[in-house]
């Protein structure tokens, strides 16, 4: 099963690896908006940030469904931070393995 | 070799469609409600587009085989989506069955809403740094306002703003989404129409006859065509309105 931690970590990596090193940019932490004006990702680099995700859930036999109506919600979607989206990813996880049982 | 998806390419004018850029060196995926009794030369699968697991399973197939022949073949993984599937109905709105304006609201405006986010999905991992087309489609029957086509049009009219807001959401990765909308084309989709019928409504078209499928393939070839790239979000009125 994938933890918020491990989750997070993968997002970290990613957002670096899209942003490249950029000086002037703050440090990434739990708390970097994902979403909205001081967002670190641009929306097309959200969009493969969400692919890789489904990617990397897939390679672990686990799945990632990114629909959501509260999507694009400021305050409630998923995407709003890493953290939130680390978390949301881990809560799918359980979720889906109590569905099976 | 490029990868075109075709939606509604067991018959008429996406079967059409789908031959036509198979002659021309695309790579063509069919999907269709059922299977044509003659063998159509290229993979149909057998699906319904207002089903949203059976389209994502037929993109999720194309991911799949592209992953696998992609290294060896020098195959380029998907590049289009043409979302030809659709169904009408003709008539008064009164006497239409309320089952009838579900359908053809799920198979030509849900359906297209399905294929498009299940294959943008892999149009962006496939052509995110290079590009890619969507071709949906519309009707005259939308801006003509045809009486006794009123459930048809709204479903396409439908279909044309999605298809708009769709073209703003992918030209950051340089997938371009358009419509072409044709007046009466000979095939099966104008079962049930009369002659006088057809003929009325050939007339308010600018170019007054009617349009055969290669019409609307010579577009959809230009639409899928690399050289189209400033062309997005537009309603392309075939025979003009």
């Amino acid at each position: 099963m994938i933890s918020a931690e491990e989750a997070g970590d993968f997002i970290i990596r990613c957002i670096r690896a899209e942003r490249g090193e950029q000086k002037d940019c703050p440090p990434l932490t739990g708390q970097s908006p994902l979403l909205g004006r001081d967002a670190v990702l641009t929306s097309l680099e959200l969009v493969r940030l969400l692919l890789l995700l489904e990617d990397w859930c897939a390679e672990k036999g686990a799945s990632f469904n990114w629909t959501s109506d509260a999507a694009m919600s400021g305050n409630r979607s998923a995407w709003r931070t890493v953290e939130s989206l680390a978390r949301h990813l881990a809560l799918a996880q359980k979720d889906g393995r109590k569905d099976e049982r | 070799m490029k990868l075109i998806a075709v939606t509604g390419a067991g018959a008429g004018l996406g079967r059409h469609i789908a031959q036509r850029a198979l002659e021309q060196g695309y790579e063509v995926a069919g999907f269709s409600r059922s299977k044509p009794g003659k063998d159509p030369g290229f993979p149909l699968t057998v699906g319904d587009v207002t089903d949203h697991a059976a389209v994502a399973a037929f993109f999720a197939s194309l991911r799949k085989k592209g992953a696998s022949c992609q290294k060896e073949s020098g195959k380029e993984g998907l590049w289009g989506i043409v979302n030809a599937a659709g169904i009408a109905s003709m008539n008064l709105l009164p006497a239409t069955p309320p089952a009838t304006m579900a359908d053809v609201l799920k198979v030509n405006l849900l359906g297209v809403m399905h294929c498009c986010a299940e294959g943008a999905k892999l149009l962006l991992r496939d052509s995110g740094r290079k590009g890619g087309r969507v071709v949906n489609f519309s009707s005259i029957a939308a801006p003509l306002a045809l009486a006794g086509e009123s459930v048809y049009a709204a479903s396409k009219a439908g279909v044309e703003t999605f298809t708009r807001c769709l073209a703003r959401e992918l030209a950051p990765f340089n997938i371009t989404a358009n419509v072409v909308a044709p007046g009466p084309i000979a095939t099966g989709i104008l079962r049930g129409l009369s002659q006088e019928q057809i003929d009325a409504v050939v007339q308010r078209q600018v170019v007054r006859r009617m349009a055969e499928p290669e019409d609307v393939w010579n577009l959809v070839r230009f639409l899928l065509d690399e050289r189209s790239s400033m062309i997005s979000g537009e309603i392309i009125h075939l025979g003009g309105v």
